[in-house]
């Protein structure tokens, strides 16, 4: 018999002796694909669904969703196990190992055999899918080749978790610790970005949160898998569904991943064959298989279990070092303990290794101190202007412009990182500025003066991005923001600057005062947003810092047959914009007349604490939970007097408007102002019920305050 | 031949094995034989390339054993606890090995299995002890190799199935060439079958020779001397390995031929002189005792 066939024969054995996996798989792979998609398909039919939902249908259940990746994960982790436990019983081990079979040959069989065990039912169940599709109507070229891709998805994931499974056999010597290895393998990067993240958000004032890059460092097949399972979008709302389409939105941005999991999965694959070529076959009942690895294994889990339990007690304590020193030492300390008892599988040993320890916990505090006494100076760090290539920032004002973006079919999301970056604002003085004034520990000082919070990105001409969060003065730094608002380079990451001609052609333009809504343009409303972006152009910060708008242009739309808005804020600078309402015949700024009113209500809510809770309170409103006053009761009073009614008219501001005051601190939530209508009419015409009004910090009237026993200074 | 030359193997802070270095010649029956923990186990592990040597080279026909095929193919390791797969039964098991061994003789193997009243398609796992050393001991029988490695593997089989396995491994001595190397702790069992007999200790050699010229340089002498001085005499250029008296009667244990010991008693008057041979077991224990390996030490200490 020539080797050939001996390499067959341990790879049929090796097959035979999988059949209760097999089982398993295939069981759990026929009810994700074949029944799942005739279940979903009948009822689909059942309820006269379109042949294009029905392929979007196949597409979305046999993709790669949470599901499959789980129930992936689990089977590699699976046949890993399985497959390679032989290496953790003595006598297994001498059979296999004084056997005339190559080490590569036991690793190939073992290994093929594990991928068999999965695919063989994977494939069949894969095909069974397409033939149940098919016949119920929903194949097409594009879902086969979807599928095909998906495919090459699912194979590519179960090579990489399973290649790390293996590798952590390979290394141990116990099955419970090669599980627990695996999990290590698979899950640490979330551990430690974890924990990183939340050290960074508690000691470091300037850390920019929502720009945080510690995710692309997140190396986890796991983690990876999530990042491609976003990419499936919704495609309902999509008319076409085209290969191209779903090349563009799902396939393409998964490539990389995918290469991501063949490069990962070949280099676990590298080293687990390496370490079973090397493996001491005596540490078959080790917990560990090759003990020079055990101390460093040690120091890195001590330093994380201490680095954790630290951040935790440091988080629930709400911020007190004493705990988090507390957290630091147990967490050592119990990291220890863990491993040493991992290692002999015997509690008397946990204070072995004590060099070990040492060094763990010499890295785990030097960690901590790095953090907490900010070591490195991340708080105060400002690079020197010559190194910085450009810079960008956002600054949490005016945020409909900066951060709403209109995607090409004309649907309206958020971003918060895309102007960090992608803005490139080479003049860096003005942010550099910024940044002198708001870096620093936190001495106070922010705490007695109005502030905007904003997002600072250096992008280094070294090739780093640097990310920096820093409160703003506004009163102080006006000069500055003004500066930096004019700059061509700042406004030109804006939603103003981008191609909208399409867009605006099928909006229709309507304008708001805050009281009376008013058609400006049907569709076309390309002139009036052109004359609102050369205003914008030429808007400071000052210019809008705290002023009101006159109101707002609301531009409507159908977005795949429903009404959609998107709003702009016009500011009395905007002269152009202004004069071209004007012309249109809009009333810019309106109020509402005193002889309409009957009366208002103006209710002291007066938050002290919002936890508690007043029976008085709800006796009065009626309601659950309530707000009280610290005397634990609200005040209310109604104005009747003209000359009142009209001084409050005149103070108060509708809600609307105060929205897009960006420095909000001044408007006054405490107190809620209801207006009544004389009589049906007036309701009407003024749509009272849309009208929400309220005051800001300095227009409350005296007697307003007097009455309600309400300082505006003490407000938070 | 087997070599084995300077072999260290260490696990962790215990040396198993240190500094050994035994050669097996073809055609004998070579006993590996030690006291609890002497390092049989891993002696034989690493000679079959299931264990790597720390230090020093094992070589089978001149030919380094650790993951060499070609080496591998010429011996089969029977353990202690022989591996079946689960399920299996005794046909499954043949098909398994003769995919591996070239030489398998597959018709000798269910010749011998229905000779042994083993049932072939009987699952493994119902087996008692001792048939499952029989099925392992039958497969590397009929493996058609020219070394056999058994790890205690007479353990657990009853009297008439160790004469059954003897013979059979005479013939496939006798036949093929096979050469049986066998650890074991049954020196009675051991002392019928082996030809060269390689003692460990504590991880040691303490000797290798063949049988016939240990029981031949070891003498079992009893005696009455005529004058108690006389003792002196005629021990003062013996080594004596052990002695013992009773009463007048003084029963040594000393190294040399039996001329040599006769000629050494001669030369002085006893009441009564004789010589015995010693068992392979009593071997075992006088040497053992020279080491310090006392068993009135390990009973009343």
């Amino acid at each position: 018999m020539t080797l050939k066939s001996s390499f067959l024969t341990n790879l049929k054995e090796n097959i035979k002796r999988r059949v209760w996996p097999m089982t398993l798989y295939s069981l759990l792979l026929l009810f994700l694909y074949p029944v799942r998609i005739a279940i979903i398909l009948s009822n689909e039919i059942e309820w006269e669904t379109t042949k294009l939902n029905l392929q979007k249908d196949v597409f979305t259940y046999m993709g790669f969703d949470t599901t499959t990746m789980i129930i992936v994960a689990v089977c590699a982790v699976l046949s890993a196990l399985q497959g390679f436990s032989w290496l953790y019983q003595k006598k297994r081990v001498d059979m296999y190992m004084s056997q005339p079979v190559s080490a590569k040959k036991i690793f190939a069989t073992n290994y093929l055999g594990g991928l068999f065990a999965f695919f063989i039912p994977f494939i069949v169940t894969q095909w069974l899918s397409i033939v149940i599709a098919f016949v119920m109507g929903a194949g097409s070229t594009v879902m086969q080749i979807n599928n095909l891709f998906s495919f090459l998805i699912c194979v590519l994931f179960f090579f990489v978790v399973y290649n790390i499974t293996i590798l952590a056999m390979m290394l141990c010597g116990h099955m419970s610790v090669a599980g627990l290895a695996a999990g290590v393998f698979l899950l640490y990067d979330f551990v430690v970005y974890g924990i990183v993240a939340v050290y960074f958000e508690s000691y470091f004032r300037t850390f920019s949160y929502n720009y945080t890059e510690f995710y692309k460092y997140i190396l986890s097949p796991l983690y990876k898998a999530g990042e491609m399972i976003g990419y499936t979008k919704n495609i309902w709302d999509k008319r076409d569904f085209t290969l191209q389409y779903a090349w563009e939105t799902t396939m393409q941005p998964m490539g990389k991943g995918m290469l991501w999991f063949l490069v990962q999965g070949t280099i676990a694959l590298g080293i687990a064959l390496w370490c079973f070529l090397h493996r001491p076959m005596e540490n078959s009942d080790k917990a560990i298989a090759f003990p020079k690895i055990k101390q460093p294994v040690k120091v890195v889990m001590i330093a994380t279990a201490g680095l954790g339990m630290s951040v935790c007690l440091y988080s629930f304590s709400e911020g007190k070092d004493g705990f988090a020193l507390l957290g630091l030492v147990s967490g050592i300390l119990i990291g220890q303990f863990i491993m040493e008892i991992i290692y002999d599988f015997d509690i008397k040993s946990f204070m072995k290794g004590k060099i070990g320890l040492a060094i763990g916990a010499v890295a785990a505090v030097a960690v901590y101190a790095s953090f907490s006494l900010d070591l490195f100076g991340y708080d105060s760090y400002i690079p020197d202007a010559e190194d910085v290539e450009s810079a960008a920032i956002s600054i949490n004002f005016y945020t409909d412009i900066h951060n709403r973006i209109i995607e090409e079919d004309f649907e309206v999301t958020w971003t918060w990182n895309e102007p960090i970056e992608e803005m490139e604002i080479t003049n860096v003085s003005p942010i550099l500025q910024l940044a002198q004034h708001g870096m620093g520990k936190d001495d106070g000082k922010f705490e007695q003066v109005d502030t905007v919070w904003a997002e600072l990105c250096y992008h280094m001409k070294n090739g780093r991005d640097i990310y920096r969060s820093i409160p703003i003065d506004y009163e102080a730094d006006a000069a500055i923001l003004d500066e930096l608002f004019v700059d061509e380079q700042y406004k030109a990451f804006s939603q103003l600057s981008e191609d909208l001609q399409g867009f605006y052609q099928i909006c229709d333009a309507s304008y708001s005062n805050g009281i009376e809504k008013q058609k400006v343009t049907d569709k076309n409303a390309a002139m009036l947003m052109e004359y609102y972006r050369q205003d914008y152009m030429d808007m400071t910060f000052t210019d809008v810092k705290d002023t009101m708008p006159y109101g707002k242009i609301t531009l409507s739309y159908l977005l795949n047959g429903y009404p959609n808005t998107v709003d702009y804020p016009v500011y009395p600078t905007y002269e152009r914009t202004t004069a071209y309402l004007e012309s249109k015949g809009v009333v810019l700024q309106d109020s509402i007349d005193a002889d309409a009113v009957a009366s208002i209500e103006i209710t002291n809510y007066n938050y002290v604490d919002d936890t508690e809770y007043s029976p008085e309170a709800v006796s009065e409103l009626g309601n659950g939970t309530a707000y009280a006053r610290k005397d634990g009761r609200m005040e209310k009073v109604i104005y009747e007097d003209k000359a009142q009614i009209e001084e409050i008219l005149n103070a108060a501001y509708s809600s609307e408007m105060l929205d897009y005051r960006y420095i909000s601190d001044t408007v006054v939530h405490d107190l809620e102002i209801t207006i009544n209508t004389s009589d049906s009419q007036n309701a009407y015409i003024y749509d009272w019920y849309s009208i929400y009004m309220e005051f800001t910090k300095d227009s409350v009237p005296q007697f307003v305050c007097e009455d309600l026993n309400y300082d505006p200074e003490t407000m938070d | 031949m087997i070599e084995v030359k300077n072999v260290t193997k260490a696990f962790e802070d215990i040396k198993a094995v240190d500094d050994v270095s035994v050669t097996i010649k073809e055609g004998n029956v070579f006993g590996l034989i030690g006291t609890n923990g002497a390092g049989k186990s891993t002696m034989l592990r690493m000679i079959t390339g299931v264990y790597r040597p720390d230090e020093g080279q094992i070589l089978i026909d001149d030919q380094p054993v650790f993951d060499n095929v070609e080496t591998k193919k010429k011996f089969f390791f029977i353990a202690d606890e022989p591996y079946f797969f689960a399920n299996a039964n005794s046909t499954d098991m043949e098909k398994y090995y003769a995919g591996i061994y070239d030489t398998f003789h597959s018709e000798e193997f269910y010749h011998y299995l229905e000779n042994f009243g083993l049932d072939k398609k009987r699952k493994i796992s119902t087996f008692s002890k001792g048939m499952k050393k029989q099925l392992a001991l039958l497969l590397g029988l009929c493996a058609g190799v020219k070394y056999l490695f058994c790890d205690e593997t007479f353990d657990g089989l009853d009297p008439v199935m160790r004469q059954t396995v003897k013979s059979l491994m005479a013939k496939k001595m006798d036949e093929e060439g096979l050469t049986p190397i066998i650890a074991s702790h049954n020196l009675r069992e051991l002392e019928d079958i082996c030809d060269h007999v390689g003692l460990l200790h504590k991880g040691g050699v303490l000797l290798s020779k063949d049988l016939e010229d240990m029981k031949c340089n070891i003498q079992k002498v009893q005696c009455v001397f005529k004058n108690p001085s006389d003792k002196e005499v005629v021990l003062n250029d013996v080594e004596v390995m052990k002695e013992d008296v009773r009463g007048s009667l003084h029963t040594f244990t000393i190294r040399g031929t039996k001329e040599l010991a006769e000629a050494k008693f001669a030369r002085v008057e006893t009441v009564f002189f004789e010589t015995l041979p010693l068992s392979l077991e009593e071997i075992f224990i006088s040497e053992t005792e020279v080491v310090g390996y006392d068993i009135k030490k390990l009973i009343f200490d």
